[in-house]
């Protein structure tokens, strides 16, 4: 297996990679991000790309990589400007797809997420993979999730020679891999909407690559939600994490939250949503196609409360990482490096 | 990074990657118990949002209410089933009707077992009564939700297809029941190949009659309707709007009605639907002008 993974800058990108190097079943891993990958990794090559993954296509034909794993989507608002949003998701989505065009390409696994099922408050309160939006997305990430969704749906439709396998995972919770909620659960004291405390639905970070895996390893075509089973009222979230609530105000919910943000809190729109009427999804599906769960959302929760409690006591516990091009390539290719 | 926590992630995964037998994790979903084996979860609080302890302390609350104020009585209740899914189906009145409240009450605590009733998904986008109202039991009334309570978990749940047509009736139509929706109802209970139960009750329309409405205002502020109603006059406007009249309440139970198609259809025929709803309709109608004829009093019943 020749393996292509786009977006090897982020935590899970990256320990994707090392899984598959770890499991020793592929022949090349190639990684392609605008940044470096977050883990140390041993026969996986790095290449930069621009916000677009314009390169992709090319590398993909020169590689001859059979799979490919994109793992570019970006839901996190608060560091990826609304036109980054749309050169990231939507065009580096259709050159990705462009990629898995060519003859060799047998399959295509794409990270989505759940944020493209909204949240509303005439949602049922299980989303399934079919289940239709009720209203139009309302803003720049929801629209460029579902724009995204749609283009690696037609391939699937169209291209019969590339197994389309599409994940839709709900909101990650570590305290290794920065994450919208995440970071909401290590302020002092976390917001909530006045009179609210809507169903949450996490997924822990060993689920959110071991899916990418199985969904890798395995003939899965299709659509799938990634959901750690059951659901924790916010309130119980964030009293696991032993985190006193402060409310937002129900009305004008928008506004306080620019202007917390201006402040420096990080309460993006689409968390702000989420914690007001909650989403979960399910995932038996998932489940059906032989995915076993590592964790449910209140194991994850735990985790994290353990991780948060470890971390105020003795702070980072792994060294950083930091990717330097000359080491990586001297590891790689001199001929003066032991390989076995 | 060193080798070691990626070591215990990859045994990990490759446990997780040779499942012993693919797709028999199915339904019900018996998640693995953390990874530690910890409890799956430690509040009571359910998939639903309900909570066994609010709806505890919500029974001790209106327990007097029930027994003294309303005086509720039963007949038939051995037609609910004691086990399985089955879709409730009630008339509604009083313009803040009494009668969820009243079954909820009467069936959680004569047969021990929850009881999820269905409004309108407005609720959930109120502040405060949104949340309690989904902890003591409520569930908006969504095709799906109902599906999965009913045939995944094979639940008990309560409806009134009149919906706010029923309780925003006026006082001179008391009694006359509402157009059943389009039959969704049935159509949900054929899906999930449970019965439907349907309920008489008599005393709702009296707790909160509307005397005087204004289609103009309610249409203006986006409600279904703005009474003047009947307590207000006693109580005064605000009070007015929470405590009902001390109408007795009496709840018939009709015999179960099961259908005669597949569960899990795409498609059934509509004709079949609507032909069920209003035989539903009818039969409910018929039991509140049984109990209407042997009614002595709108007060002692």
């Amino acid at each position: 297996m020749r393996v292509l993974i786009t977006g090897i800058g982020s935590v899970w990108g990256s320990r994707v990679a090392r899984a598959l190097e770890d499991l020793g079943s592929t022949e090349a891993i190639i990684g392609v991000d605008t940044e470096e990958p977050k883990v140390e990794l041993d026969t996986t090559e790095f290449v930069r790309a621009d916000e677009e993954l314009s390169i992709v296509p090319r590398i993909a034909r020169a590689t001859q990589v059979d799979t490919i794993l994109a793992l570019h989507l970006a839901t996190d608002t608060l560091h990826v400007s609304k036109q980054a949003l749309h050169d990231r998701n939507v065009i580096g989505t259709t050159n990705v797809v462009a990629a898995a065009s060519n003859d060799m390409v047998r399959k295509l696994v794409v990270k989505g997420s759940t944020h493209l099922y909204g949240s509303s408050y005439d949602d049922p309160y299980w989303f399934y993979e079919q289940t239709a939006r009720k209203h139009p997305p309302t803003d720049p990430l929801e629209r460029s999730l579902i724009e995204a969704d749609d283009i690696v749906r037609e391939l699937g439709d169209e291209n019969r020679r590339v197994q389309v396998t599409r994940l839709r995972f709900v909101d990650v919770l570590s305290g290794e891999l920065e994450s919208p909620f995440g970071r909401l659960l290590q302020l002092p004291i976390v917001p909530e909407v006045l009179g609210f405390d809507p169903r949450i639905q996490l997924v822990h970070e060993v689920d959110a690559v071991a899916a990418v895996l199985h969904a890798t390893l395995n003939q899965i075509p299709g659509v799938f939600n990634v959901a750690g089973d059951g659901v924790l009222p916010w309130s119980e979230v964030c009293a696991i994490v032993g985190k006193r609530r402060a409310p937002l105000p129900p009305l004008m919910t928008g506004w306080a939250a620019a202007a917390l943000r201006r402040l420096g809190a990080p309460l993006p729109d689409e968390l702000l949503r989420v914690i007001r009427y909650g989403r979960a999804v399910d995932a038996s599906a998932f489940r059906a196609a032989g995915y076993r769960f590592t964790h449910t959302t209140a194991s994850t929760v735990d985790d994290f409360a353990e991780w948060v409690r470890l971390h105020a006591a003795v702070g980072d516990t792994e060294p950083e990482y930091t990717y330097d091009h000359d080491t990586e390539s001297f590891l790689r290719r001199s001929p003066s490096v032991v390989r076995d | 990074m060193a080798d070691a926590p990626d070591e215990t992630d990859t045994a990990a995964w490759a446990d997780m990657l040779n499942p012993p037998s693919c797709g028999a994790d199915l339904v019900p979903l018996e998640a693995p118990a953390g990874a530690q084996g910890r409890p799956e979860r430690r509040g009571d609080v359910d998939g639903w949002g309900r909570s066994e302890r609010m709806r505890a302390l919500a029974r001790r609350l209106y327990q007097p209410v029930y027994d003294t104020w309303f005086r509720v009585e039963w007949e038939g209740l051995e037609h609910i089933p004691r086990e399985g899914g089955a879709l409730l189906v009630a008339n509604h009145g009083g313009a803040i009707p009494s009668d969820a409240p009243v079954i909820m009450h009467g069936i959680e605590s004569e047969l021990g077992r929850p009881l999820y009733g269905l409004a309108d998904n407005l609720f959930r986008s109120v502040p405060v009564i949104g949340t309690l109202w989904s902890r003591t039991g409520g569930v908006p009334a969504n095709p799906d939700n109902a599906y999965r309570l009913l045939h995944d978990e094979q639940q008990l749940v309560l409806v009134f297809p009149e919906g706010t047509k029923g309780t925003g009736k006026h006082l001179r139509e008391r009694y006359q029941l509402q157009r059943f929706g389009r039959g969704g109802f049935v159509e949900i209970a054929m899906r999930s190949g449970v019965p439907i139960v349907p309920l008489a009750i008599m005393g709702n329309d009296e707790t909160m009659p509307i005397v005087w409405k204004s289609p103009r205002l309610a249409k203006a502020i986006g409600v279904p309707y703005v009474p003047v109603t009947a307590n207000m006059f006693l109580f005064g406007p605000l009070l007015g709007l929470i405590v009902p009249l001390p109408a007795k309440i009496r709840i018939r139970v009709l015999p179960p009605v099961t259908f005669d198609v597949a569960s899990n259809q795409e498609h059934y025929e509509r004709a079949l639907i609507l032909e069920h709803a209003e035989a539903i309709r009818a039969s409910i109608q018929h039991g509140v002008h049984d109990m209407l004829r042997q009614r002595k009093s709108v007060w002692r019943g």
